[in-house]
């Protein structure tokens, strides 16, 4: 009888403490959140939040922005890696944001490398990464849409041409720049890229551990995935030095 | 040792590869019974560094005793370097130059300076003048005339091979050096060819060979050379070399008796007949003892031999989040090559990054030799007198058959104030005196966390406009299909006629069913004669209104001259049909209407083949 005087209370309390527990965090509060660890030195809880936060919106620079700093301060194996590869994130997607650009090229610099290479002009390198790849492709779309439509009436219009001449060639020059450059970026960036997050990763001549170690890779050096995969065993290339062989792919994190 | 030449920069290769190839000898003046040690070292940033090309050295025999690589990878960046042992002995007086080394890889090239080399009679000091001293010349003439004709007869072999190791008992990965000698007493006509022992059980490292010497045996002088090799045993229990073999070009047997009365003839033959002498060692075993279980330091890592450590910094005075260059030196004889990473003491004071270790290892006739340098950068992390602790490193010294720990003295580091966790760029502005109102940065770090999360508008809209490249599709089929229409519609007006004869029978299709909608017979025949009129007006590009029977019937046998009768006969009669139908009504019956309209129907459908 007890149990039958129960019965309707527990039916009313367990959707209660269910929808409780399975309360999702807001990618709001948890960056809210995060921020209040990282600000009281708690890095690698702020890292936890940052790291779900820009799960939750993979396009948020600022998400993988704070993520790769809290990385950076967290300073265990591995951090200093994983601290690039969020920076790359963010600087992918916001490349004119001077923190994003300055953090990453300090991270880099840690890892042996630099944001612009050597030999190429600060300004010029800058200038050609002032819009992301999305921008880019955006442009290029919306130039081409243009030119389409602004061609159809100077065909269907003859006695519009005069004024649709001049824009239709200025748009369709903007076409071709947006697509050019953005093909270029596409040609010149390092292909499936990602970066070694093991401290000295072990580079072997074939996927498996009884492979002679070919070279070693330190951590934070940024490499190209050229296709192979074996098991557990990745073959990557490090253009810089003309290196390839294969690597356990717990060492890397894909950008 | 002296080094004769300085190294040339390839100053003019790319700045690609940086090849560099240095050549030099441990003397330039050498008797005809000794030796020259040449070696050449190649170096760049490429991990597979091409061989020397060397020059043609028409006084020396020049035999390979091995090469050595050093490999690093610090700073994002690979440094190569092969050395290359030769050894030159020399087998002509007089003065020689070595020409360039030269090597290359793709469009570069580099190469050393020529070395110049004098060769000097046996026994002639080398740094002295090229006349020998008149008592070392006086020595040889002395022994030649000593003995008589019946003395001279060699009790000895012409020739013999032995072998040794140095040590009987070695411990694991202990080095043991094995010894090679080859003893002649007579001519060679070429050089002796070494096929190395097989040894199971061993790493092996190729050692310069040993100097010429001379001794006697059997009251039988002999030259003896040597050759050497290190071995480190990497298993324990019993281990064996096995019999190497040395091959030789002699000359045959054949003493000349000056006063045999065939003098001539064998003074003449002598040289001319040669035959190959192989000698070989014999198998040598040994037991590899295993290192003692007692002393063992935790941290040991397999080392065998004699080590010594150092430690230094680059500079003692730092501040907050400086970088400091950390080099700890480990040398000593031993395989060097067994010496893993070297772990750091805990520095909670210091931020430590990964050690990158680089091999140098030398080689002489008492084995392999070297050291391996490891090279970190510190951070500190606080403020004060800081103390890098010592680094420790353990061995097995087979020599006293214990483990021992060397360790380096700590160092003492002056830190300044300022912390880089706690302190972002911290970018001063000061007007104060001394600073002459200069920013100046005191640390370098990383720029503060962000605070919005969400993207802007802007890169929200790019990214849908980037993912919509699918929407192409709709302006491209409106510039394509408008390229199109304007085609289309440019041909009809160059040719009206062509439109006409082409749209002439649906223009009829469409009368023929009006004409079958009419209730009235007459409006019904005016419809279809409409329809067939304008036909033949738009196949014949005739005007519809104005044409009559006989013009149409002329018309269409001027077109097609070989028309059927027939049809021209079924375009009369229903033509006049319709006339009447139209202008006198009453005289027929609704019902033939509908027969009209498919005979007006078929009949074009009969001209549509005609005309086609």
């Amino acid at each position: 009888m007890k149990l039958l005087r129960l019965l309707p209370l527990l039916l009313i309390t367990a959707p209660l403490s269910a929808q409780e527990t399975t309360r999702r965090v807001t990618p709001e509060e948890a960056f809210s959140e995060a921020a209040m660890h990282y600000q009281a030195s708690r890095f690698t809880e702020a890292a936890a939040l940052y790291k779900k936060t820009a799960s939750l919106i993979s396009d948020s620079p600022s998400a993988h922005y704070n993520l790769g700093n809290a990385l950076l301060r967290v300073q265990t194996p591995g951090s200093l890696g994983r601290s690039i590869a969020s920076y790359a994130r963010a600087f992918h997607l916001a490349p004119r944001d001077g923190d994003i650009r300055h953090n990453f090229d300090f991270a880099l610099k840690r890892a042996g490398e630099e944001l612009i290479p050597a030999g190429t002009p600060a300004t010029l390198w800058i200038a050609f990464h002032i819009l992301s790849r999305t921008e880019l492709k955006a442009f290029q779309f919306l130039f081409l849409w243009s030119a389409l439509l602004l061609g159809t009436l100077w065909v269907i219009r003859p006695e519009w041409r005069e004024r649709v001449g001049t824009p239709m060639a200025v748009v369709c020059g903007l076409w071709l720049t947006t697509a050019g450059w953005w093909g270029a970026r596409a040609a010149l960036a390092m292909k499936d890229p990602a970066i070694v997050v093991r401290m000295n990763a072990e580079v072997r001549s074939g996927p498996g551990g009884t492979f002679s170690v070919g070279f070693k890779v330190p951590e934070g050096r940024r490499v190209s995935r050229i296709g192979g995969r074996k098991g557990s065993w990745v073959e990557i290339g490090v253009p810089t030095e003309g290196l390839k062989g294969w690597i356990d792919s717990d060492a890397l994190e894909p950008i | 040792m002296k080094i004769l030449l300085a190294s040339l920069l390839f100053a003019a290769a790319p700045a690609s590869a940086l090849l560099r190839v240095d050549a030099r000898v441990n003397k330039n003046a050498v008797a005809i019974n000794e030796q020259l040690v040449l070696t050449v070292t190649v170096s760049g940033n490429v991990s597979k560094l091409p061989p020397p090309q060397l020059p043609s050295m028409p006084r020396f025999n020049v035999h390979n005793a091995g090469r050595s690589t050093n490999f690093q990878f610090a700073n994002g960046r690979i440094t190569s370097t092969v050395q290359y042992t030769f050894i030159l002995v020399p087998h002509l007086i007089g003065k020689s130059a070595i020409g360039p080394v030269t090597v290359s890889l793709g469009r570069e090239r580099a190469q050393s300076q020529p070395i110049s080399v004098t060769i000097l009679r046996p026994g002639t000091q080398p740094t002295a003048t090229h006349q020998p001293a008149p008592a070392k010349r006086r020595a040889p003439s002395k022994r030649k005339k000593a003995p008589t004709r019946a003395q001279q007869k060699p009790r000895g072999p012409d020739m013999f091979v032995t072998a040794k190791l140095d040590k009987q008992k070695p411990y694991v990965n202990e080095q043991t050096i094995l010894t090679v000698r080859f003893h002649t007493a007579v001519r060679l006509l070429g050089q002796p060819a070494w096929n190395e022992p097989e040894t199971k059980g061993m790493l092996t490292e190729d050692l310069p060979p040993g100097k010429f010497s001379e001794r006697t045996y059997q009251g039988r002088r002999y030259i003896v050379s040597e050759i050497k090799m290190a071995l480190f045993p990497i298993q324990p229990g019993k281990l064996e070399v096995g019999p190497s073999t040395i091959k030789t070009r002699v000359a045959k047997n054949r003493t000349v008796d000056p006063f045999a009365n065939d003098f001539f003839q064998q003074f003449f033959s002598q040289g001319l007949g040669s035959e190959v002498r192989a000698l070989k060692t014999r198998a040598i075993q040994f037991n590899a003892r295993r290192l003692p279980k007692k002393g063992k330091p935790p941290d040991f890592g397999g080392a065998v031999g004699k080590f010594t450590i150092e430690a230094e910094i680059d500079r003692h005075e730092a501040k907050v989040g400086d970088a400091l260059n950390l080099t700890v030196k480990i040398a000593g004889t031993g395989n060097l090559k067994s010496i893993g990473d070297l772990e750091l003491p805990e520095m909670a004071e210091f931020r430590s990054y990964e050690m990158v270790g680089s091999l140098n290892q030398s080689k002489d006739k008492n084995g392999v030799q070297g050291s391996k340098v490891f090279k970190t950068v510190l951070t500190p992390k606080v403020s004060g007198k800081l103390s890098i602790p010592g680094i420790r490193f353990s061995f097995f010294d087979p020599s006293r058959s214990q483990y021992r720990i060397v360790k380096t003295k700590p160092i003492e580091v002056e830190v300044e104030a300022g912390k880089v966790a706690a302190a972002p760029t911290q970018v001063t502005f000061s007007a104060q005196p001394g600073t002459n109102g200069k920013i100046t940065t005191v640390t370098e770090d990383i720029r503060y966390m962000h605070d919005v999360l969400r993207p802007s508008a802007a890169a929200r809209w790019a990214a849908l406009i980037a993912s919509a490249g699918s929407i192409t599709v709709i302006p491209a089929f409106l510039f394509f299909g408008s390229i199109g229409w304007t085609f289309y519609r440019d041909r009809e007006l160059q040719d009206p006629s062509r439109a006409r004869r082409r749209n002439a029978r649906g223009n009829a299709k469409k009368h023929i069913r009006t004409a079958r909608s009419k209730a009235n017979s007459a409006e019904a025949a005016g419809e279809l004669a409409e329809a067939l009129s304008g036909y033949l007006g738009d196949k014949l590009n005739r005007s519809a209104s104005g044409l009559t029977l006989k013009d149409a019937q002329a018309a269409l046998k001027l077109h097609r001259p070989d028309m059927p009768g027939g049809h021209l006969e079924q375009l009369a009669r229903i033509w006049r049909e319709l006339e009447r139908i139209r202008f006198a009504p009453d005289q027929h019956l609704d019902a033939t209407s509908s027969d009209l309209a498919k005979g007006v129907e078929h009949l074009i459908k009969v001209f549509e083949e005609d005309l086609a």
